[in-house]
């Protein structure tokens, strides 16, 4: 246990204390904080346009002459600094159809009327409110409204998704894989070339000589993968220090935009329990892409061999992110579902199939379940494999070679 | 002590050591010999217990040999086993670490062996700007850093200077004064005799030779004479027993099958005038080797 811990410490200093990852880290944290504020940026040097709201008034009152709208239309922009609020020429039959946003219907008196108000958008609540009562302030004496706000009407789906959101969604499932891709690539490389390094310049000859294969293949998968871990954090604070960035920029510049996680967050309800999934996929994924590329390197004899041999690892880890990226735009949400129960492909697809609502939570929970106990029966076979390996110098083609290696594992656990 | 006991490794059909017994006490030097790819170092690894024979036994001062001793054992390898982008302090912290040793300790006996192999001001160099034989003694050091009471050599002096190898066999002999158990291979076998009270040869895993050196040279029977004076060289090769005369600059070597044959040679010698030479000695270890070893391919 001594020499576990020993070895999996050091191949996280290894990898930590280097110049190249600090170098490397900084430019991304640069990088993270500028897109996910990339709304601010683009907010801050775009042209000044305003949205405009159309907005339609209704006189039933005693005092029907009375410009109402008009004024109430000046009001509104009096008091709104990046809304440009006018009148809505036409007629519609139904409000919630047709292209007004704010539609008031006064009766009663005008000194204190009711007013039934309809409203696209229930953050305008307040300012329509507050500049009905001012106009009454400056119309007469000190009187109030009576409001009457009015709910759209109910739907037959309880949770409708709109074209824009669903869009929204579609659009940033790349954004979901590419972290994961980005991990597990940047994790099993290293190790990869860890274990190639140790092998050709046959230090491990010395290295098995004082701990047995099995122990440095588990301190080789567990120290990597500390390391995603330990990269994933780094990457999760450089996002919250890029989202407080742009609340501090926004509280103090009024850039009339969200941050890129703060749209994502308004837009996506689930998008908590989606990187929470994220983190487990990656985690337990990042495990079954290690223990193929532990074993691939102790194969191999040379860099060169290991760079021709991570073939198929590579082939597994772009074949996952593709399907992540590109199936959920295509809408083959069939393809998706079946995708994320395949070992390898679901470490990317099965959180993205989650986010773009292909699978539930428990299906999700149990594809993870099931994805541990894969890698778990992997680890099992792989392991006596590795023994054999690490320590040959085969130098026949690759699937010769696997094919030895596993028949001279085998025969011997057998043996034993 | 170490007791190797008949010791078999199977990898289903193919057997990668046959049936390797020695026996191996305190301040012993035992030559484990063979061709390249003859299984000696399979035959390492299952004597330091790091593989599981499929047969017999390997016991370390009587319990059975495995990853619990590695402490124990040092092991040196044949080519060049150094991650040389390490700094040697660097590279003995982490081999020494392996070998559950603390810092502290680690530190005292690099600088000990540092100074014994005179290259004390390496300590804080990367390994990859050493020479060849300035990175043979790190390796070295590396091995012995656990002070083992097992050392296990690979073709230690392999691409060493005269001075360099010399430097070896004086750390070599500290050790077996102070009583450590060595195994020894290595191709130079002048090296093994002046080592080894004991060898065994493998070919294809199989032991062809195995024993003391004196009765593995009395047991081959075959005998070398030096003469230096003027004989016919026709002549000896006629002369029974005699199966190889080659004439040198400076003296005749004549080879005979066992020693019943040197009468007949000192016979004819007494005839010769101008004799400055006889001198009968036994097959030097190369010659054994090469012998068993050629005799053991053409029987295969």
């Amino acid at each position: 246990m001594k020499k576990f811990k020993f070895l999996v410490l050091f191949g996280l200093k290894k990898r930590i204390f280097k110049k190249a990852f600090v170098i490397t880290n900084a430019l991304l944290g640069l990088g993270i904080i500028a897109v996910i504020n990339i709304p601010s940026i683009i907010g801050a040097f775009s042209s000044d346009e305003v949205e405009t709201q159309k907005v339609m008034v209704e006189n039933n009152t005693d005092d029907e002459a009375f410009p109402l709208e008009t004024t109430l239309i000046e009001m509104m922009n009096l008091s709104s600094g990046e809304m440009r609020f006018e009148a809505y020429d036409g007629t519609f039959d139904d409000f919630w159809e047709s292209d007004v946003d704010i539609y008031m219907v006064f009766t009663d008196a005008l000194s204190e009327p009711d007013v039934d108000l309809y409203l696209k958008n229930q953050g305008d609540q307040n300012l329509v409110m507050s500049s009905v009562q001012a106009f009454l302030n400056d119309y007469q004496d000190i009187q109030y409204a009576s409001f009457n706000v009015i709910d759209p009407p109910p739907s037959d789906d309880p949770a409708p998704i709109d074209e824009e959101t669903r869009m929204f969604i579609d659009g940033i499932v790349t954004i979901l894989a590419l972290p994961i891709f980005f991990l597990v690539m940047l994790a099993t490389q290293f190790l990869g070339v860890d274990i190639i390094e140790e092998k050709s310049s046959k230090i491990i000859e010395t290295i098995i000589a004082s701990v047995p294969a099995t122990i440095h293949f588990l301190a080789k998968i567990v120290s990597n993968l500390g390391f995603l871990i330990l990269q994933a954090l780094i990457l999760l604070g450089f996002s919250i220090v890029g989202m407080g960035l742009g609340s501090l920029l926004e509280s103090s510049v009024d850039f009339g935009a969200l941050s890129l996680i703060g749209e994502i967050t308004s837009r996506v309800p689930n998008f908590t329990t989606i990187v929470i999934l994220m983190v487990l996929f990656t985690i337990f994924g990042a495990l079954i892409f290690l223990a193929l590329a532990a074993l691939i390197a102790s194969i191999a004899t040379t860099q060169e061999d290991y760079q021709q041999f991570q073939a198929p690892l590579i082939f597994l880890l772009l074949g996952g992110f593709y399907i992540a990226i590109f199936l959920p735009m295509m809408g083959a949400d069939n393809f998706v579902h079946i995708a994320s129960y395949i070992p390898f492909f679901s470490t990317l697809v099965a959180p993205v199939a989650y986010a773009t609502g292909v699978i539930g939570l428990l299906e999700a929970l149990l594809i993870l379940l099931f994805h541990i106990v894969i890698t778990l029966l992997f680890l099992y076979a792989i392991t006596p494999v590795y023994r054999v390996a690490i320590l040959s110098y085969e130098e026949t083609k690759f699937f010769r070679r696997i094919k030895f290696y596993f028949k001279k594992a085998f025969a011997k656990k057998k043996a034993e | 002590m170490l007791e190797v006991n008949n010791v078999e490794l199977r990898y289903g059909d193919f057997i990668a050591v046959h049936h390797l017994s020695f026996t191996l006490r305190p301040g012993e030097i035992f030559g484990l010999l063979g061709t390249n790819g003859a299984g000696k170092t399979t035959s390492f690894r299952v004597i330091m217990g790091l593989l599981e024979p499929s047969q017999g036994e390997v016991r370390y001062f009587g319990e059975k040999i495995g990853y619990h001793n590695v402490d124990d054992i040092g092991y040196m390898i044949e080519e060049r086993s150094l991650l040389t982008k390490m700094k040697v302090k660097d590279l003995m912290l982490y081999v020494g670490q392996l070998k559950s040793m603390d810092k502290p300790t680690i530190m005292k006996r690099m600088d000990y062996w540092l100074a014994f192999f005179e290259i004390e001001d390496y300590k804080d160099k990367m390994i990859k700007e050493l020479s060849k034989g300035n990175q043979q003694k790190i390796q070295f050091i590396s091995a012995i850093i656990n002070d083992p009471k097992l050392l296990v050599l690979d073709e230690p002096f392999s691409g060493l200077d005269p001075l360099n190898t010399d430097l070896f066999v004086r750390a070599i002999r500290q050790f077996q004064a102070e009583g450590k158990m060595i195994i020894f291979s290595s191709h130079q076998l002048d090296h093994v005799e002046s080592f080894c009270e004991k060898i065994v040869v493998l070919e294809k895993g199989r032991p062809i030779i195995d024993g003391y050196i004196n009765q593995v040279k009395k047991d081959f029977q075959k005998l070398t004479i030096n003469i230096s004076a003027d004989v016919d060289v026709d002549y000896l090769k006629q002369l029974p027993g005699v199966y190889s005369v080659t004439n040198n600059s400076t003296h005749v070597k004549v080879k005979i099958e066992s020693n019943e044959f040197i009468e007949p040679v000192f016979e004819y010698v007494k005839t010769l005038d101008n004799v400055m030479r006889f001198e009968v000695e036994e097959a030097s270890l190369s010659e054994i080797f090469v012998a068993k070893v050629g005799g053991s391919r053409e029987k295969v």
